[in-house]
């Protein structure tokens, strides 16, 4: 009898598994489709966007870029050059050296004639790692602030930018970013259009592995040679450009990357700046924003940008790539646990009763279930509770749906951003839609069950490090 | 049965995965087809209208005029950037090719089109154009139910600057219109806007008035500081008063300090302190030399780092002050004698 319980608890699962990838991959459908109704949106008022007026308007909104750095000396006086010299009125670059343990500061110093200077630094966001010295640049005092300070993780640089930052705008942007040249302009366009809600927006990420780079802008884009980055550049279309756009339609947005976000810098020390006890500091502060703002009944809005764009420099190996996603997706669980209470929470509208729940349910118990299936399905077959006729045609079909899905955020891209010109690109990544879904999702899914384990388990996180090759002559090639 | 549905779901992927693969590659053949279509046709047009803007719209109109049909819309979103960058008579030359080809007709006539996109590229054209006989109709787009066509219709307003626009463009605020982009328009109807902003500064919406003080700071009518310390008599709203300060700092004039003066008092909320003690600074207020560095020990930080930053601008008799406050220890001061002295270096 006991023999009979089990094989049909397995059984059951098995549908079960199978109904849950039937799900997720619909969703992911789901918010492709609502991003292609946001790109057609946003490419037919390309032509009346105004942001001409906007970098001519004495009164459009000034912004501290804020770049926190931690041993970037490889890329960091190209990154800084180029932020300086986005096409944006007025901009103020906040360059924060976490402790650097090579030579970032020097080659800053050296670069920019950084002049130290008597800064006196406020306290509106708490801060752990001291600041040892302000320094600016001799010949654009108020263009470029470095601050160089005791190292204390991502956040608490952020933390130390957002106290010296000194307008009401800040951008957070990653030291191994390279920014489209209208990208500021795109960001802080919806807060130039509807300042009175707009409380942060978003910019898309996309790779920049391949791509051409010349005097910190993308110039040339292509696929890289490696094809782990082939995958992770049509994953990145699926899950955060038209993923992220489909929340954005929504009303759920929930994650900004850090890689290139825009906040109102009073709404952020408001909530507290951002979080130390996560990895996921981005995120967090997204939800911590929505809490906030909820919480006081204001109406305002968190938007996402899917165009210009920010290139960041994606791991190319599996050792870092897996650093990265035990990364993130501790992140994550970190960020649900701590704001637990807004799930299924009315209080909180979409964000409580969709989004956070949808992240809970598809994002970070994903891994679990895609692992589950590898053991279930081969104990099944063993124990002759399914037939191999069945086992294959199961795995085909869900993984079969995962591809349609990547297709078709792979087609979105085609039909309206086409930034891969290159008719070999396209086969690329028609190829990586099959390795992303064969190969690819099962090896992530190891390592962000890793990952949400160690939150659980309270491990102590660990950044690790990326090689970088920098954006220099050594990306050109590539 | 679970087989024979799976396998019609793998086949049904299957074409799915075709279809889509294909749909792509078409898509790819269709666009590189069209944009290459666009720009043989694009290429005498777009010398053609280089050439006569280069020419001030002197010589060249009958050549543009005889463009055909196809050839001149691939080449209409070159025509309508320059319509953007040029000014005088190669900006009036071109709006009189625009005019006489039919688009002017046409875009007025889409400004009542069922599509928002279409009636926002519409009134765009319109305010490139600087349209007189536009102003009317762009007006009724104020109201529109679509914001970004709102928007447009503003900046298109803007770009005409007939004064008639400026009323209803302060009324427009009311639908959500952001105050920089009205307060904008504004700025470029010029004083002939100034009898309705003057007006708008007695509005009973806060947000009337914040951007009539940001238009009239930007129109830079000095004869508009009496109606703002007025105002500044009256006003309880801070981020009236802000604004306010904002606009006086912008103005300048002896009448602008005693108000100045009295917002940065501690009982004022911070944000009006901070923004008056900016102001004194722009303003060059040297009467408030001693006001200002007594707010250089300010526990709110903005206050003391404004204070600090408008005492150099005031000069020698402000940089002295500054320099007593360093000698005694004052980090605000000697960050604002740091950073003056780097920025005289740069002068």
């Amino acid at each position: 009898m006991w023999a009979e319980v089990a094989r049909g608890l397995l059984e059951g699962a098995n549908y079960l598994i199978f109904g849950y990838f039937i799900l997720i991959n619909s969703s992911y459908l789901v918010l492709i489709v609502l991003a292609a109704g946001e790109f057609v949106r946003h490419l037919r008022g390309a032509m009346f966007t105004g942001a001409d007026d906007l970098f001519r308007s004495p009164l459009s909104p000034a912004v501290s870029l804020i770049v926190p750095a931690y041993n970037e000396a490889a890329g960091i006086v190209p990154a800084v050059q180029a932020l300086i010299s986005l096409r944006y009125p007025r901009i103020e670059v906040v360059v924060v050296d976490d402790g650097s343990t090579d030579d970032t500061f020097d080659r800053l110093r050296d670069h920019f004639d950084l002049v130290e200077v008597p800064r006196v630094v406020p306290r509106d966001v708490p801060h752990s790692g001291a600041v040892e010295s302000v320094h600016v640049a001799r010949a654009a005092p108020r263009t470029l602030v470095v601050v160089r300070k005791v190292n204390g993780g991502k956040a608490d640089s952020l933390n130390v930018g957002l106290n010296l930052a000194s307008h009401d705008l800040v951008c957070m942007v990653d030291a191994d970013s390279v920014l489209d040249n209208e990208a500021l302009l795109s960001v802080v366009k919806p807060f130039a259009d509807d300042p009175v809600r707009m409380a942060a927006t978003g910019g898309v990420v996309r790779i920049a592995n391949g791509c051409r780079v010349t005097a910190g802008r993308v110039v040339d884009i292509r696929m890289p040679r490696e094809w782990l980055v082939r995958i992770q550049i049509v994953e990145y279309l699926r899950a955060f450009l038209t993923g992220r756009t489909g929340w954005s339609r929504l009303g759920g947005l929930v994650v900004i990357s850090g890689a290139f976000g825009v906040f109102r810098r009073d709404l952020v020390v408001a909530a507290g700046g951002m979080a130390t006890d996560t990895v996921g500091e981005d995120a967090e502060l997204v939800v911590r924003l929505h809490r906030t703002l909820r919480r006081a009944g204001r109406d305002y809005r968190i938007v996402f940008v899917a165009e210009p764009v920010s290139w960041s420099e994606a791991p190319a190996a599996m050792r870092q790539l897996g650093t990265q996603r035990r990364r993130w997706h501790r992140g994550l669980a970190e960020i649900l646990t701590i704001h637990r209470g807004m799930l299924f929470n009315p209080r909180y509208g979409r964000v409580g009763m969709v989004a956070l729940p949808y992240y809970l349910v598809f994002e970070l118990l994903a891994p679990f279930v895609e692992l589950l299936a590898f053991v279930l399905l081969p104990v099944s077959l063993m124990l002759g509770i399914v037939n191999l006729d069945f086992a294959w045609r199961l795995a085909v079909a869900a993984y079969g749906y995962g591809m349609v899905v990547s297709l078709s955020a792979l087609l979105l891209e085609e039909m309206s951003f086409h930034r891969y010109s290159r008719w070999s690109d396209l086969a690329r990544g028609a190829v990586g839609v099959v390795l992303e879904n064969v190969g690819y999702r099962q090896v992530l899914a190891y390592y962000q069950a890793q990952g949400a384990w160690w939150a659980w388990r309270g491990k102590k996180a660990t950044w690790g490090t990326q090689q970088r090759a920098g954006f220099g002559s050594e990306s050109e090639g590539a | 049965m679970a087989i024979v549905v799976l396998t019609i779901a793998i086949f049904v992927l299957a074409g799915l995965v075709l279809l889509l693969t294909l749909v792509a590659v078409l898509i790819r053949i269709v666009r590189h087809a069209r944009n290459r279509r666009r720009e043989r046709l694009a290429r005498a047009p777009r010398r053609a209208l280089l050439a006569f803007v280069a020419e001030g719209g002197q010589e060249g109109m009958e050549d543009l005029l005889a463009i055909p049909p196809a050839a001149w819309q691939a080449a209409e979103p070159t025509a309508v950037a320059l319509l953007e960058k040029v000014r005088g008579e190669a900006h009036q030359a071109l709006a009189e090719v625009f005019a006489r080809r039919g688009v002017t007709t046409r875009a007025l006539r889409q400004l009542g089109h069922f599509d928002a996109a279409h009636r926002a590229r519409a009134a765009e054209l319109l305010g490139n154009l600087r349209l007189t006989e536009a102003v009317a109709p762009l007006c009724r787009l104020l109201a529109d139910g679509k914001p970004e066509v709102r928007l447009v219709a503003v900046r298109a307003l803007g770009a005409i600057g007939h004064p008639e626009a400026a009323g209803l463009l302060l009324d427009a605020l009311t639908r959500d219109v952001p105050v920089h982009m009205v307060a904008d328009a504004l700025a470029r109807i010029g004083e002939a806007a100034l009898p309705e902003v003057h007006g708008a500064l007695r509005r009973d919406e806060a947000v009337v008035r914040i951007t009539a003080l940001e238009a009239l700071g930007l129109i830079g009518s000095p004869g508009s500081v009496r109606a703002i310390v007025e105002l500044l008599d009256r006003e309880a709203d801070p981020d009236v008063r802000v604004a306010a300060f904002g606009a006086l700092g912008r103005l300048g004039g002896r009448a602008a300090v005693p108000p100045l003066i009295t917002a940065v008092a501690p009982t004022n909320p911070p944000e009006v302190r901070v923004a008056a003690a900016r102001a004194l600074g722009v303003v060059g207020a040297v009467a408030a030399a001693e006001t200002l560095a007594g707010l250089l020990s300010d526990p709110t930080y903005r206050v003391a780092h404004e204070a600090a930053g408008s005492l150099v601008l005031l000069g020698p008799k402000g940089q002295a002050h500054l320099r007593r406050s360093a000698e005694a220890g004052g980090a605000h001061a000697r960050e604002a004698l740091a950073l003056a002295e780097l920025t005289g270096a740069e002068g």
